[in-house]
């Protein structure tokens, strides 16, 4: 705006409004980096919500709860009383702003007034991020005071939250008004702040009842309507006192006291004396923020005895209930011992005063992190002896079974400090860095633990990123000493960013990359080849199953009507297979294919082992019809299995063909070997040849549908490789595994057809099905290859694809003998 | 409304320059918890002069101007400023006062014309067009960021918007630091002519040079005690140096009489130095013919000299004890 411009707003409005009109502007263009950061954070979460998202939940958008969206206009509200008043107090702006033609009045209510409406900014903000994204649960009721807000995961209702933060609001101002110290005055907004929480937590505990979420909400919201209710007058009392003149310090003149004790006056006047360079340093860091240190000291014990408390407990009830939230202290009090790194009052003129007496950068950063760093290495020591008094298991409270190790705590605390110090360097504003640390600092350290989690982030990695800010703040140290800092600052922030951001994505990158994907060439030419195979003209013919399916069915029934039933229904579960292929005879031969689960392979498979003891038992024409009926039936079913473009038909189909040769050799006497069953189940088996020709068709088209039916169901080819994988990378390395898996396959399929010994492929799929698990003991194994297959092979699921290809069952020479 | 205009229509009848003091203070006393700032400090100072307060650092000045501008209330004591009571009606002070500080607390984010706007919003309309002309007369940019400007440029903006609304005092604490010479004696002769116009300036400075310039009337404050207060032309009249070369050194002389007041006296061999203020020819002659006296020179000493002997702490024991 120039002066020209101002000119003309001047004169062309009148003069009170225009006052007032200047006056909210200024108080607005204050609050505005707030604001904006707030407004820009909350959108942060929820893009990386829905990234994250989309690469870990199969492509799906997934959006924070609405609590995450709740929380941010009561970090406004927290932050605008220092921002509008404290830092006017500490820049001593607000005396030149008094010395303007304003009243105290009306100073005071602008302030507050203005910051009343960004917070009105920052709900219509939240709520208007929860409409559209539809975030939270709509079958709540969340405008109804006491509704079921337990059940959303929202532990208060809209109400409780907006009227609580309009009582954080006010009571931040008084905070402000009240002391001067910003860092203070915002310690002591905290207990403030939950003050609300607390009482409702004592009447909790007094009224000696476990109490709904529905009361608890009303009395919350009667306790902050009664707070709102206090402070505001004592808030506008404290703004016209401070504003006033300050009042003279009720001390008797030095004149009129007694003289002083020579001794005492001698001892105040030794200066203290040090023996190296640091050690004054130190003695600086203490002594310029002793207060600042007192209160965080003062708040990792109180969470630390928190933390006793409810590893003794087995119940959170009443007051109880309120040590969860004082654990929150200790992650607080680390991060703004970050921040005490580089700012706090008067920090800049401290680490402006070393710099003019020429100290180093290097000793300076040292001096500076010396008495935060030996804090934290304190009460991690603390933490990890109590940790050690503690049996973790059988334990009476869930809290003290799942207390972290030393490890993960220092690893919290180092990337908590780490971007804290960074925040503090980098943001110019105390009351900013005071906000904007925790935040960064937890979606860093969520950033980091879902990296380590979901995508397999070494732990060297995750150290690298807790120690990067540290590094940038160190490189950036001699020019923060010169107050040149900028703009590279943000060159080495963007850096820091970048390799928090980009380091666990590159790792995750080459671990996917790791997995090779198919040559394009092939890839194109097994699409083409997919293409035209999955288009035939057979069609699919049902294979009805008759009988019970087995007892389970009756498995929740009492034991008499399941008795009952069995009566009822015997005979039943005799399973007819000439009426299950009856479609398939019907359908002509050549047009139509089969398709067959596993378990309904299985009561097949025992159905013709239970008529194969018959016969063997029996040597009847009765036990004999009926194994000739299995065998004519199965002659059907196999040629319709193998046509199907199914890889589990294809498995299933190999069963039925041991399972007929079997058959065929050790059960049909010569003299019925001519019958037509038996000879319809020899012209049913296949050949090398066609075993492969149907089982690459299978593969190709299988894997063009990514593994799923035509129904979209997945098949039963659960890679074991995939469970060894990061969570957050199956997505991305499946399909590179299933082109691993698909090109071991067709390699198995021409070894079987040409008889290989080739071990590559069959190396290649025990890595897939069978990972971790020692290959020649595998199924995939030399030893068990050996075996019969009748003997090994399993019947009512396919663990593995491939395992009864190229065995010895696929090149017998069919014989039938004399003798059973 | 031209400021000129506007300046003609608020001086002061030549009466009321003598009759209303624009500044009084009576016995206004400030003890802190490790100093006692001001002890019965009595002041008045009249309409139309360029009145200042000297003393060394941690003197009580800056203390004085927070009473006086209704930022801080003295333990004893009352003032009033423009006839107002600051602890009254501090608003009522301000709003006829312009005040800059020694380090102007601006805020930073702001342009040189959005600070001006946004204060121009709380004055009448010639408070624009003043600051635009003066910052003109500056030449700063009006775009520029307060934060990029230098300390004398932060300084010239502070000083701008002080003097804007024409106020009919202004409170200057030092002023100048941080100004180049050129616009230092620019705004020097500005504070004569505002004089001239019938406002008061209140200046509370170190550059005695600068002071010995303007100044109509000093105070020069000590421990929190006004230790001298007139008008300058007539303190500097009233003190002089006197040097006494005596033919022992451990000669003692018995001072001048009342109303003679010794300021300081210090020795150096055969020679005693004195700052004596109400010195009379007469004794002058009297000193001359005391006994062991060989020499007595005598001279009108400057601002600085009688700034150094209000503000030292050797009083003259030796004289005492002679007498």
């Amino acid at each position: 705006m120039s002066t020209e411009a101002t000119l003309t707003a001047l004169t062309t409005t009148r003069h009170e409004a225009s006052s007032t009109a200047w006056f909210w502007w200024k108080e607005t263009r204050q609050l505005a980096p707030l604001v904006a950061l707030l407004a820009i954070v909350s959108l942060l979460i929820i893009v990386i919500n829905a990234i994250l998202g989309v690469a870990m939940e199969s492509f799906r958008f997934q959006l924070p709860h609405e609590v995450t969206m709740l929380v941010f206009p009561g970090l406004f509200a927290t932050g605008a009383g220092p921002l509008l008043v404290g830092q006017e107090r500490s820049l001593r702006t607000i005396d030149w702003l008094a010395l303007l033609p304003i009243s105290s009045k009306r100073l005071a209510t602008t302030k507050l007034l203005v910051g009343m409406a960004g917070l009105a900014v920052m709900w219509a903000f939240a709520l208007l991020v929860i409409t559209a994204f539809d975030l939270g649960h709509r079958d709540t009721s969340h405008w109804m005071i006491g509704g079921q807000t337990g059940y959303s995961g929202n532990p208060f209702s809209y109400p409780v939250w907006i009227s609580h933060s309009l009582f954080v609001l006010l009571a931040g101002f008084y905070v402000a008004w009240r002391i001067k110290n910003q860092f203070y005055s915002l310690i002591a907004l905290i207990p403030l702040a939950f003050s609300p929480l607390i009482a409702t937590s004592l009447v909790s505990e007094f009224s000696n009842r476990p109490m709904a979420m529905g009361p608890l909400d009303w009395i919350n919201f009667g306790f902050t309507l009664l707070g709102i209710a206090i402070v505001t007058p004592i808030t506008y009392r404290a703004a016209i006192q401070t504003l006033g003149a300050a009042e003279a310090p009720s001390v008797t003149p030095l004149l009129d006291v007694s003289p002083h004790s020579p001794a005492r006056e001698t001892n105040e006047a030794i200066p203290a004396t040090f023996g190296t360079q640091t050690a004054p340093i130190i003695w600086q860091s203490i002594h310029s923020a002793k207060g600042m240190l007192a209160i965080l000291i003062g708040m990792l014990l109180i969470s630390f005895l928190a933390a006793v408390q409810l590893a003794a407990v087995d119940r959170y009830r009443g007051i109880i209930g309120l040590l969860p939230w004082l654990l929150f202290l200790a992650p607080l009090a680390v991060c703004w011992l970050g921040i005490s790194v580089f700012k706090h009052d008067g920090a800049s003129e401290r680490v402006r005063f070393l710099a003019d007496r020429g100290v180093s950068p290097g000793k300076t950063y040292l001096a500076l992190h010396a008495v935060p760093i030996a804090i934290l290495c304190c009460s991690l020591l603390v933490y990890g002896l109590w940790n050690l008094t503690i049996v973790h298991q059988e334990s009476v409270s869930d809290f003290a079974a799942g207390l972290p190790t030393l490890v993960t705590i220092l690893m919290f605390i180092v990337w908590i400090y780490s971007i804290s110090q960074w925040v503090s360097q980098f943001v110019r504003t105390l009351i900013l860095s005071v906000i904007l640390a925790p935040i960064l600092a937890l979606i860093t350290t969520g950033w980091l633990v879902f990296a380590y989690v979901s995508l397999g982030f070494p732990i060297y990695g995750l150290v690298l990123c807790g120690l990067a800010p540290m590094l940038a703040t160190y490189v950036m140290m001699r020019r923060y000493m010169d107050t040149a800092d900028r703009p590279l600052t943000f060159v080495v922030g963007g850096g820091v960013v970048g390799l928090i951001v980009l380091l666990p994505i590159g790792f995750a990158a080459t671990h996917v990359l790791s997995v090779p994907s198919m040559d394009p060439t092939l890839r194109s030419e097994l699409i083409s080849e997919a293409q035209r195979d999955s288009t035939q003209n057979a069609r699919l013919v049902g294979v009805p199953i008759t009988g019970f399916a087995g007892d389970f069915a009756f498995r929740h029934d009492p034991l008499g009507d399941k008795m009952k039933d069995l009566q009822d229904h015997l005979g039943d579960y005799k399973l007819d297979p000439l009426k299950s292929v009856a479609p398939l005879k019907a359908g002509g031969s050549d047009q139509v294919f089969a398709r067959m689960d596993p378990w309904i392979y299985s009561r097949w498979h025992g159905s013709i082992m239970q008529t194969r003891i018959q016969w063997r038992q029996n040597q009847d024409d009765q036990a004999w019809t009926e194994l000739a009926k299995w065998l004519d039936a199965s002659a059907t079913l196999l040629p319709a299995l193998r046509r199907s473009s199914l890889l589990s038909d294809q498995e299933i189909a190999d069963r039925f063909e041991v399972l007929l040769i079997d058959t065929l050799q050790t059960d049909v006497p010569a003299e019925r070997a001519d019958e037509p069953a038996v000879q319809a189940a020899k012209q049913a088996i296949g050949t090398p040849a066609s075993r492969a020709a149907a089982r690459r068709r299978a593969v190709v088209v299988t894997w063009q549908h990514n593994f799923q039916d035509d129904r979209g169901r997945y098949l039963n080819h659960h890679l074991t490789v995939l469970e060894h994988q990061p969570p957050g990378l199956v997505g991305w390395m499946e399909p590179r595994f299933y082109d691993s898996l698909v090109t071991a396959m067709l390699e198995g399929i021409d070894a079987a057809a040409n008889r290989s010994d080739d071990l590559g492929w069959r190396w290649k799929l025990h890595q897939l099905h069978q990972t971790g698990g020692v290959f020649q003991t595998s199924r995939y194994g030399d030893d068990l290859r050996a075996a019969p297959a009748i003997e090994t092979m399993t019947v009512d699921r396919v663990n593995g694809y491939g395992q009864l290809w190229g065995r010895d069952w696929e090149y017998v020479e069919l014989q039938i003998r004399n003798q059973p | 409304m031209s400021s000129e205009a506007q300046a003609t229509d608020r001086l002061p009848e030549p009466s009321e320059t003598t009759m209303e003091p624009v500044i009084t203070t009576d016995a206004l006393t400030m003890h802190f918890r490790r100093c006692d700032a001001l002890m019965g400090v009595s002041l008045e100072i009249q309409p139309g002069t360029v009145f200042a307060l000297l003393g060394e650092n941690g003197a009580g000045k800056t203390t004085m101007i927070r009473i006086l501008t209704g930022f801080q209330k003295p333990t004893s004591g009352s003032c009033t400023v423009c006839g107002v009571n600051p602890l009254r009606d501090p608003q009522g002070v301000r709003r006829q006062i312009g005040y800059v500080s020694d380090a102007p607390a601006l805020y930073d984010w702001m342009s040189v014309a959005q600070i001006g706007g946004f204060t121009a919003s709380f004055y009448d309309a010639s408070f624009l067009p003043n600051y635009e002309a003066s910052i003109r007369r500056y030449e700063i940019r009006p775009e520029q960021k307060i934060r990029h400007l230098s300390k004398g440029q932060r300084a010239k903006v502070a000083l701008s918007l002080a003097l804007a609304h024409d106020p009919s005092l202004l409170i200057l604490d030092e002023p100048t630091s941080g100004l180049d010479p050129k616009v230092r004696r620019n705004f020097l002769e500005s504070m004569i002519d505002r004089a001239a116009t019938g406002r008061t300036v209140f200046l509370s400075s170190h550059q005695i040079s600068e002071v010995e310039r303007v100044a109509d009337t000093i105070a020069i404050l000590h421990h929190g005690r006004i230790r001298l207060h007139g008008p300058l032309a007539e303190l500097r009249e009233s003190i002089h140096e006197v040097v006494i070369d005596v033919d022992d050194p451990l000669r003692s002389i018995a001072p001048p009489p009342e109303p003679a007041e010794v300021l300081t006296e210090e020795t150096s061999g055969r020679s005693r130095q004195l700052f004596v203020r109400h010195l009379s020819p007469e004794m002058i002659h009297t000193l001359r013919e005391t006994p062991g006296v060989t020499e007595v020179r005598t001279r009108v000493a400057t601002l600085e000299e009688i700034f150094v002997a209000c503000t030292s702490d050797r009083t003259a024991p030796a004289m005492s004890a002679a007498i």
